[in-house]
């Protein structure tokens, strides 16, 4: 067969002809496999620079979170139903035996059962037309009602099989590595001491029976609304700030702030400038926060409900006090409370007139009204916090490529500020506060999980996995088939056999993930959809070219070629076009790239950085990256469609009979 | 010949002056002459030198060997004869011009005999070798070893330069490339175009090129050099040149060559003219 450099010289010589309408093929196809080439490119960039900020957010590690489901159906009872209206019924005669019992053991005079709420009222949403018997409901406000509830969440609990175990031992065996339990405060309802003072006219009341309504407080930080998590180091490790001279002797329990809760709360007292708008100060507005307040210190006060009711009653006694104090033949009560003096400080008796048999009378009253709502003795703690990092938050601001990567990969943790328990446990004993923070809620208790959920602060978990698969994978068999349904109930969960609602934490790694896969069919399709009419171009040019090259081909055979070297020829032919094509269509590929890596990596770091709070190192969002095996391969591929363009033409021409193309010359 | 006027303008005051060299008071001759020439118009008779010397005589030693042969092309539903049953020899060294009138068959049997067309039925031996027997890679051997070929349209590459285009069969046959170069460059001087061997054909005379399509055809030093209609395509004294390199050629190298052309007076240049009319050889002696 004919020598490849004979073949390339006689090759050569096709390109030079048809030069027009090979340029014209060649931009063409090139600017489509150009588009191919750079959406293969950004695409992969993309994804490489996500997963690179997700890693080094967490280590490269995958983490899911699960919330028990459980069976609410006696915990949450339909008040309608007979039944639960029998019960109710029964629990209130029993509730009443105790109260007169109960009254007549510490001698209470006068208790009368008609002031209890009763069990069963009328149904204002029924049937008017309905019987009598079907026209009433059991009063969801009666102690009776709330037993009832109270036993059925204790037996819920009970069956459960949403244990912290279940869920460590299921997500181990999808391949987690470790398992934690973060430990939400809000029941604390700590109330923070702005500027040092204590507001003693808060209207949320904060109780052991759960926490304060309006838990944002009221300029909507998790500071003042005392929303504070108890996480493990590994999980907000990125957050944390480098030690520096203010944290050299540990001041408090350490805090992550969000950073928007930082500046309402505290921006004015540190001088923290308010978010910017633009993009790229971003960072530098959040390395300046987070300098500034790195060990900065910060108080609440622990009041419990006790504590809480005689600051009430003080500041009662007090307002009637100045009310009436000029009135003539004003007395003072005979109990005179005094509001604290000091933050956080006691409530003082000022004075107590009372006789011992009126002060023999409350103690009865207070242990009747125990035993039937148990309640601690007053108890008041300054706790004082200390800012050891500052957590990003989603950004408002910022232009739509901010706005669409925050979107996409912002962090998630939705815990308000996390005190990291491994900086925790290092604090001395009595900067550590373990007494309050060990504090439970009140089990059992409706509020409690209302605002908990049945499993009270420790109710979600959290697992993590060294691969998306891994995470993917247990995520997919704690999840029902919804059959194509929205939302899906406890009961749903119940049915279906899986007792975790499960999803990812931290990052949006899975997010990211399966938009990666996800869009790769649709990117595929498209980059398919190019490829056929690129392929179609090229395949008619090749096609063209190759017809026209008739007689030149019968003028070769003529003068000795084998049909070998006719084909060795042409294949090095095509194979010539299609090199050009595919330099031009990476070249372009690369040029739209970069262009856009010159654009808007600056800009999408910004905001990678502040999403996944990776600052240090080569934390740097890159659009362009190693053309990954799929790029690679759609350069191949015009080189094979090339030669599989020219084969059926080529093949025509050698078989034909030399004379007939130069006859028909 | 009495009216000069009346005459035909002859090509140039060269031919004429040949022409009027060539006159052996043979009146009757003369007037026949004028007569073919005046009909033929741009006829190459009036550029060419009358035969300078006589026909060689056959040496027997054929080299190609045709026998009963016979091409019949399908055109929709009909069958045409392009050869009704062809037989001739032609000797080695011999250089001989197939003529006859357009659709005798003369191309064809030039095309037979080259290899590049299969007949429907006769032998062909070139050289000994029945090229009917031989596969398709070693016929395409047989053309590029044994047989050189001349079109009309002289058909070298466009964007090849002189040198280049030379060596073609050469890269076929796989000659080693300072061999090829070397040959190429001899020919080249052979064919009169050594200042032109880095031109490429548009920079070239339509003489020029079928000049370098010879010199290409040579290369591979074939035994025989097929022609068909060589000098079509040019003009009378342009013409007469190439034949004067073919006899040279026969000459220099012994390559037994064979010209198809249509005008009898460039046969007549040949050693043999072999006639052929409706597929068939025409005896010598039969009036055309």
């Amino acid at each position: 067969m004919i020598g490849l450099r004979d073949s390339v010289t006689l090759a050569r010589t096709k390109v030079r002809s048809k030069r027009i309408r090979l340029l014209i093929t060649t931009i063409v196809s090139g600017l489509l496999f150009g588009l191919i080439s750079g959406g293969i490119l950004l695409f992969d960039g993309t994804a490489a620079s996500v997963s690179r900020f997700a890693d080094q957010n967490l280590d490269g590690r995958y983490l899911v979170q699960g919330t028990p489901m459980l069976d609410g159906t006696e915990a949450f009872p339909d008040p309608t139903d007979p039944k639960v209206i029998d019960d109710v019924v029964a629990l209130h005669a029993a509730y009443i035996a105790e109260r007169k019992a109960a009254a007549e053991k510490y001698g209470i005079t006068g208790y009368d059962e008609k002031t209890e709420i009763q069990p069963v009222v009328d149904n204002a949403y029924g049937d008017p037309n309905a019987p009598a018997d079907q026209s009433r409901m059991a009063n969801p406000e009666s102690v009776a009602w709330k037993r009832r509830e109270a036993a059925g969440i204790a037996k819920m609990r009970e069956k459960s099989q949403s244990t912290p175990e279940r869920f460590a031992a299921d997500s181990r065996a999808s391949g987690a590595t470790d398992t934690y339990q973060p430990r939400t405060l809000q029941h604390l309802g700590l109330a923070y001491l702005k500027d040092g003072r204590e507001d003693l006219t808060r209207t949320e009341q904060p109780s052991d029976a759960g926490p304060p309504m309006g838990a944002e407080g009221p300029d909507g930080s998790s500071i003042s609304g005392s929303n504070y998590t108890i996480m493990d180091d590994a999980l907000v490790k990125a957050f944390i700030a480098e030690p520096n001279d203010a944290r050299a002797t540990p001041k408090g329990i350490p805090v992550l702030v969000p950073i928007d809760d930082l500046v309402s709360t505290m921006g004015k007292q540190l001088g923290l400038a308010k978010r910017p708008r633009d993009g790229a100060g971003q960072v530098s507005w959040y390395r300046s926060v987070r300098d500034s307040a790195n060990g900065v210190t910060f108080t609440s006060c622990y009041r419990n409900s006790a504590e809480q009711q005689r600051i009430e009653q003080a500041r009662q006694v007090d307002a009637e006090i100045k009310a009436n104090q000029d009135k003539p033949g004003y007395e003072k009560p005979e109990l005179v409370l005094e509001l604290p003096t000091s933050p956080c400080g006691p409530v003082s008796v000022v004075s107590d007139t009372r006789s011992e048999s009126e002060k023999q009378k409350e103690a009865n009253q207070r242990a009747f009204d125990n035993q039937f709502t148990p309640q601690d003795a007053p108890k008041a703690e300054l706790l004082t916090f200390q800012v050891v990092g500052v957590l990003p938050t989603p950004q408002s601001g910022g232009g739509r490529l901010e706005s669409v990567v925050s979107g996409i990969v912002g962090t998630t943790y939705g815990y308000g500020a996390l005190i990291p328990s491994g900086l925790l446990a290092e604090l001395p004993a009595t900067l550590r506060h373990d007494d309050v923070l060990a504090l439970e809620p009140a089990a059992n208790d409706p509020t409690t999980m209302m605002y908990f959920g049945p499993m009270g602060p420790e109710a979600a978990y959290i697992s993590s996995f060294p691969t998306v698969d891994g995470a993917k994978a247990f995520i997919a068999s704690m999840t029902c088939d919804t059959g194509g349904g929205g939302f899906l109930g406890n009961d749903y969960y119940m049915e279906c056999g899986k007792p975790f609602s499960v999803g990812t934490f931290g990052t949006s790694y899975l997010v990211v993930d399966d938009i990666a896969r996800g869009a790769r069919p649709y990117l595929l399709g498209l980059l398919g959809a190019l490829f056929g009419v690129a392929t179609i171009i090229i395949w008619a040019m090749m096609g063209r070219v190759i017809a026209d090259s008739r007689r030149e081909t019968a003028v070769f055979r003529a003068i000795g070629a084998r049909r070998s070297d006719i084909t060795s020829v042409y294949l090095i032919y095509s194979l010539w076009v299609a090199l050009r094509i595919a330099v031009f269509a990476a070249l372009l590929g690369g040029a739209i790239a970069l262009v856009i890596e010159l654009l808007y990596s600056g800009r999408a770091t910004n905001a990678a950085q502040l999403a996944y709070g990776v600052f240090d190192g080569d934390a740097t969002f890159h659009f362009v990256t190693v053309p990954s095996l799929l790029w690679w391969s759609i350069l191949g591929g015009i080189l094979v469609m090339a030669l599989v363009a020219i084969t059926p033409p080529l093949l025509r021409n050698i078989r034909r009979n030399p004379i007939r193309d130069m006859r028909d010359e | 010949m009495t009216d000069d006027t009346s005459m035909p303008t002859p090509r140039g005051p060269a031919s004429v002056a040949d022409f009027l060299a060539s006159f052996d008071g043979d009146v009757d001759a003369a007037i026949a002459a004028l007569r073919t020439h005046h009909d033929r118009g741009s006829s190459i008779r009036a550029a060419l030198p009358l035969r300078q010397r006589p026909r060689r005589e056959r040496s027997g030693d054929h080299i190609i060997t045709v026998t009963d042969l016979r091409k019949t092309y399908r055109m929709g539903r009909q069958k045409v004869s392009a050869l009704g049953g062809v037989s001739l020899e032609i000797d080695r060294g011999e250089f001989v011009a197939l003529t006859g009138a357009s659709g005798s068959g003369k191309s064809t049997l030039l095309q037979i005999i080259g290899g590049l067309d299969k007949p429907s039925g006769g032998t062909v031996l070139v050289d000994g070798v029945d090229i009917g027997t031989l596969s398709d890679a070693k016929l395409s051997r047989f053309r590029n070893r044994t047989i050189g070929f001349v079109f009309q349209f002289f058909y070298l590459q466009p964007f090849l330069r002189l040198v280049t285009n030379t060596e073609v069969p050469g890269m076929f046959a796989k000659t080693p490339r300072k061999q090829r170069r070397a040959q190429a460059l001899d020919l080249i001087e052979e064919v009169g175009l050594s200042d032109r061997s880095r031109h490429l054909p548009r920079e070239m005379s339509g003489g020029q090129m079928q000049r370098a399509a010879i010199a290409r055809a040579l290369l591979n030093q074939p035994l025989v050099l097929l022609a068909d209609e060589p000098t079509g395509n040019l003009d009378s004294a342009t013409g007469a040149s190439i034949i004067e390199l073919f006899e040279r050629i026969r000459d220099e190298f012994g390559t037994t060559i064979v010209i198809v052309t249509h005008d009898d007076d460039l046969a007549e240049r040949a050693d043999r003219t072999i006639r052929l009319s409706d597929g068939l050889v025409v005896p010598s002696g039969v009036p055309a």
